[in-house]
């Protein structure tokens, strides 16, 4: 598993451990049944507050993808039908991403598009 | 946390035990330590010398152990860690505090046992000192436990503190005293330490001040030490202050209260009464007051100057002359007081360059003028036993003061008997072929005869205290009284009575005696009279009591109800000795009023009783009976 | 998480005649993690001693719920104290004893590899901290104070240090307190951050709240009217000014690039601008 938290990014780090495990959920490394890694550890190995990470979990199975086992941490649960909307909703974020850097160093959208065009080959 | 509390107490005991047994070991040379501490008196014993060093190594001990509770927690640097500790700060100071106190008290009683052991109470007084010292030491350095991070400096403020401390208990013991003999305090010297131990009232009193004057430094530190943390310590030293000032002023006070009540209630008033000729008191007190009784009231007589008087020496028509020590200028004199109207002047007093010898009663009256014998302050005052070869001088000196002005005249003597420490008392006088001679009893008794040319002649030994009356003297030897007659050079024995003598009526201030016809003593414990033309000897009585003879020459014989007197008795007799018949005159009753005392004098008797309780006075009455008929005279204020 | 373990009330110290500790406010939850920051002398550890029990205040009351008892509170001080004499196996028998704890886990000191028989004395400063701190968390405490030792562990012992900490907080919800000036690897830890200055706290925010409210100008020149400039920083032609309290309106209004800049350097700034407060008072 790839779990980084980026200080200097602007999104908090709660948010940065949802999204580094929904893309291993998407990628499969983590498959429905699995066990996440308990609170503490992962607190430990990303030197974060326990409380972000249990943050982060709280949000996950809100969100449906993973299911509180009461003593013995939680497991990941991938809905049927949510990995592609998933899957979906991430790239949208990625892209959107792109677009606002693309544009903030003067790129026009027809550049853009030209771009992508020379990308597919 | 007390394991490690009492193995820290536990390895400083050692340390000390073992630091002694080096010192003990290096100290062989002892003698270099007593001249250090200036024992030059007398020479102590193995024992002695070994009970003081290990007092002085005790009292070391106790102040460090007192001041150490934290220094090892410092030293290790763990003071921070020590105040995280689960515990309160009051039961921190308890844990730290109870391991030292019982290290302390385990030592006291190890001296105690080892000075037990050697049976040795020569310094009985000076040992509850240093208990009170030793204990009072510990409890006071602990109290300074955290004065400050430096080692020296607190234990120079536990010097401080203990001097303090030693100061005041001592004031407060030396005003007890002034209460009790109803004496100025400054009279008290070094030998306070053995009266303590043997005047149970004092003893207890100076106890309870030496320890009610140590509480206020242990508990202000255990209510201070609530608020203690690592600040540096002039804030928890001024906080400590705060609390111990009051507390301290509550201790003084309760130490002057109670050693007030203890020792006013104890009271002791040394006094000698004397029925005067006008049936009026003289009560002279040896704590320097003197006070005159009449039955409508009384009056104190007010003398200048710190004295300690002497009983009367002469009462004349209208005119007392009284003699005491001034301790201002350490000088003895003879003062005269007018009857008439208390008005008093020094006739005489000798100077300080001189000393009375023998001192207290060293001034007598020959009949003619008060005598006393003197001799420089140099030579009297250096010091020497009996024992030690010629330390002094042969010289003497005999002055005589006229009692009407006051003029003196001195006669300068030599004798060899006069280098020894021993000192002379007068025993009589009288006038042989127009020249006045002096009978002294000097050393071993022996009996000299000081004429008014500057002579001086040995008359003899005698085995007892010799007597002198109607030109005879009696002297003592082995089981018998010897009677010489004094010639004009020598004397002659004229008998020579065998038995075992008691010849002690003689101590008069006055020397003349008057013609006396008959002299009583104790022969072989019966009262016997002595015709002093005839010689011959009478059975009396037995003697079961005091012979008295008044300084105009009657005697009395008191008889007691058991002899030697024990406190359960209830009276004692008064009969008159007169042409070998003792005729009875009065008992005296001592109801419930304690254990009395009799003194006979020419113009009354005195009853002195002394009322005990738990071997401390309670209190004391004075009853004055006038002759003939001694009828009781009834004074204001007496009692 | 919610109920307070501490609080403190207008507490107030003095420490040779200055004023170190100002009435004071402040509130800490159980499982929290909050960070103190300041610039040096100004009384951070002061008050850590103070919530210790070491330093007693002058006025003020430190407010302790039950479960913060002083068996259950931890405190590693910065002068890492201990009884330097005795052995590790002593002192760690010693803290068993007195706090009666039965069981004491020492991988933490297996980890290190030092001896039972070694004294404390001996041991390094990085050794000292592990050690107090196992000793510390063995006594399973729900409020840890800790002050500033993390500079003094190299980077294997710090990590040590951290993890034992994260694995205090998910055990028991220990509430922490630390004093930071480094924050390289713990910058994500702390869920409040307090300032200290004067006595008190300036700044009592979250992380991401401060990041939110302080941006970072580096530009030419002096800078335009308007802009709250809490700090400035550089001699040279380039200046870094530090924009605090930032709004999102100042963006709009302003045509300069306003970085977002990492906890670090917002606790820097405030310690800065502490010291120039200080300079003109």
């Amino acid at each position: 598993m790839n779990l980084t938290i980026d200080a200097k990014s602007p999104l908090p780090a709660y948010q940065q451990v949802i999204q580094a495990i929904k893309l291993e959920i998407l990628s499969g490394g983590l498959r429905d049944g699995d066990p996440l890694p308990s609170i503490r550890d992962l607190a430990k190995l990303l030197k974060l507050n326990p409380n972000t990470v249990a943050k982060a979990y709280y949000a996950l199975a809100a969100d449906g993808f993973s299911e509180n086992r009461s003593g013995s941490g939680s497991i990941v649960r991938v809905p049927p039908g949510r990995r592609d909307h998933l899957r979906q909703a991430m790239l949208e974020g990625e892209f959107r991403n792109f677009l606002e850097k693309a544009v903030s160093l003067g790129f026009s959208l027809e550049d853009i598009t030209q771009l992508i065009a020379r990308a597919k080959k | 946390m007390n394991r490690k509390e009492w193995r820290e107490v536990g390895g400083q005991c050692l340390y000390f035990v073992l630091a002694l047994a080096a010192m003990a070991l290096l100290l062989k040379g002892v003698d270099l330590l007593m001249g250090v501490m200036g024992f030059v008196q007398s020479k102590p014993l193995e024992g002695e010398k070994l009970i003081i060093i290990l007092g002085a190594w005790l009292l070391m001990f106790s102040m460090f152990l007192g001041l150490s509770p934290f220094a090892m927690d410092s030293k290790q640097k763990g003071m921070e860690y020590l105040l995280t500790l689960p515990y309160s700060r009051r039961r921190l100071l308890i844990i730290k505090f109870m391991p030292r106190l019982a290290a302390i008290v385990l030592f006291y009683l190890a001296f105690v046992l080892l000075y037990g052991s050697m049976g040795n109470g020569a310094l009985a007084g000076g040992f509850t000192i240093f208990s009170l010292a030793y204990f009072a030491l510990f409890f006071i350095s602990f109290s300074l436990a955290v004065v400050d991070e430096n080692f020296i400096v607190q234990s120079i403020w536990a010097g401080i503190a203990l001097c303090g401390y030693t100061v005041i208990c001592l004031y407060i013991v030396f005003l007890g005293f002034s209460w009790k003999f109803g004496m100025p305090s400054s009279w008290f010297g070094s030998n306070l330490w053995q009266d303590l131990s043997y005047d149970p009232p004092t003893l207890l009193s100076a106890i309870a001040v030496f320890l009610l004057i140590a509480a206020p430094f242990l508990a202000s530190f255990f209510l201070a030490f609530k608020k203690f943390d690592l600040k540096p310590s002039r804030a928890f030293n001024r906080r400590h202050l705060r609390i111990f000032a009051p507390l301290l002023l509550l201790a003084l006070a309760g130490s002057l209260g109670v050693t007030y009540l203890v020792q006013k209630s104890s009271a002791y008033d040394e006094a000698d009464f004397h029925i005067l000729g006008d049936q009026r008191l003289l009560k002279i007190s040896f704590a320097g007051k003197l006070t005159l009784y009449e039955e409508t009231g009384r009056q104190r007589i007010k003398i200048t100057g710190l004295i300690s008087w002497e009983p009367l020496l002469l009462e004349q028509k209208e005119r007392l002359f009284l003699s005491g020590f001034d301790s201002k200028d350490e000088t003895r004199f003879i003062g005269c007081l007018s009857l008439a109207d208390l008005s008093w002047r020094i006739l005489h007093r000798c100077p300080n360059r001189y000393v009375v010898i023998p001192g207290y009663q060293g001034f007598r009256y020959d009949g003619e003028s008060f005598v006393y014998l003197r001799r420089s302050r140099a030579e009297a005052e250096r010091p020497g036993l009996d024992n030690d070869p010629v330390v002094r001088t042969e010289d003497m000196e005999l002055v005589r003061v006229d009692p009407a002005g006051g003029k003196e005249r001195t006669i300068a003597f030599k004798n060899p008997l006069f280098n020894r420490y021993y000192e002379p008392n007068f025993i009589g006088s009288d006038v042989l072929n127009g020249l006045r001679f002096w009978l002294v009893a000097h050393k071993w008794h022996h009996v000299l005869r000081l004429w008014e040319d500057g002579r001086v002649e040995d008359l003899g030994l005698s085995k007892g205290i010799p007597a002198y009356a109607g030109g005879l003297l009696f002297t003592r030897g082995d089981n018998s009284l010897k009677v010489l007659r004094l010639l004009a050079s020598g004397s002659e024995t004229v008998k020579e009575i065998s038995g075992d003598f008691k010849v002690n009526v003689f101590f008069n201030r006055s020397l003349a005696i008057g013609n006396v016809r008959e002299i009583y003593v104790e022969r072989n414990k019966r009262i016997v009279r002595i015709d002093l033309a005839t010689l011959a000897v009478d059975d009396v009585a037995p003697d079961r009591g005091h012979i008295w003879m008044t300084s105009s020459g009657e005697f009395y014989y008191v008889e007691f109800e058991t002899w030697p007197g024990g406190a359960n008795d209830k009276w004692k007799k008064l009969y008159r000795l007169q042409d070998s018949k003792r005729v009875f005159l009065k008992q005296f009753d001592f109801n419930d009023d304690g254990y009395g005392h009799i003194f006979v004098d020419t113009c009354g008797v005195i009853l002195r009783q002394v009322k005990m309780k738990n071997s401390t006075v309670s209190r004391t009455r004075t009853r004055a009976f006038a002759f003939p008929d001694l009828h009781e005279l009834r004074f204001t204020g007496l009692n | 998480m919610s109920q307070p373990i501490l609080e403190v009330h207008d507490l107030s110290l003095s420490f040779s005649r200055k004023k170190v500790l100002d009435r004071l406010e402040f509130s800490l939850r159980r499982g929290e993690w909050a960070v103190i920051a300041g610039r040096n002398g100004v009384g951070k550890s002061t008050l850590l001693r103070c919530l210790a029990g070491v330093l007693l205040p002058d006025a003020g009351a430190v407010a302790r719920s039950p479960e913060a008892c002083p068996a259950k509170t931890g405190f590693i001080s910065d002068r890492l104290s201990l009884f330097e004499d005795l052995t590790i196996g002593q002192a760690v028998a010693f803290h068993r004893r007195v706090f009666a704890i039965d069981d004491f886990d020492d991988r933490l000191l297996g980890r290190l590899g030092v001896k039972q028989k070694e004294r404390i004395r001996s041991l390094s400063a990085g050794e000292r901290a592990i050690l107090h701190l196992s000793l510390v968390l063995s006594q399973k405490p729900s409020l840890l104070l800790v002050d500033e030792v993390l500079h003094m562990l190299d980077p294997y012992i710090r990590d040590l240090f951290i993890e034992a900490l994260i694995e205090a907080m998910t055990a028991q919800e220990t509430a922490v307190l630390t004093v930071n000036h480094t924050f390289s690897e713990i910058e994500r830890l702390p869920e409040r951050v307090l300032v200290m200055e004067e006595g008190r706290f300036v700044v009592d925010e979250t992380p991401e709240a401060l990041r939110g409210m302080m941006k970072k100008v580096v530009c030419r020149g002096p800078l335009p009217n308007g802009l709250p400039c809490f700090f400035s920083k550089g001699e040279g032609e380039y200046k870094e000014y530090f924009i605090y309290p930032f709004s999102e309106d100042l963006r709009a209004a302003h045509a300069l690039d306003f970085q977002d800049i990492a906890l670090p350097e917002i606790i820097k700034a405030f310690i800065g601008g502490g010291y120039e407060q200080k300079r003109m008072a």
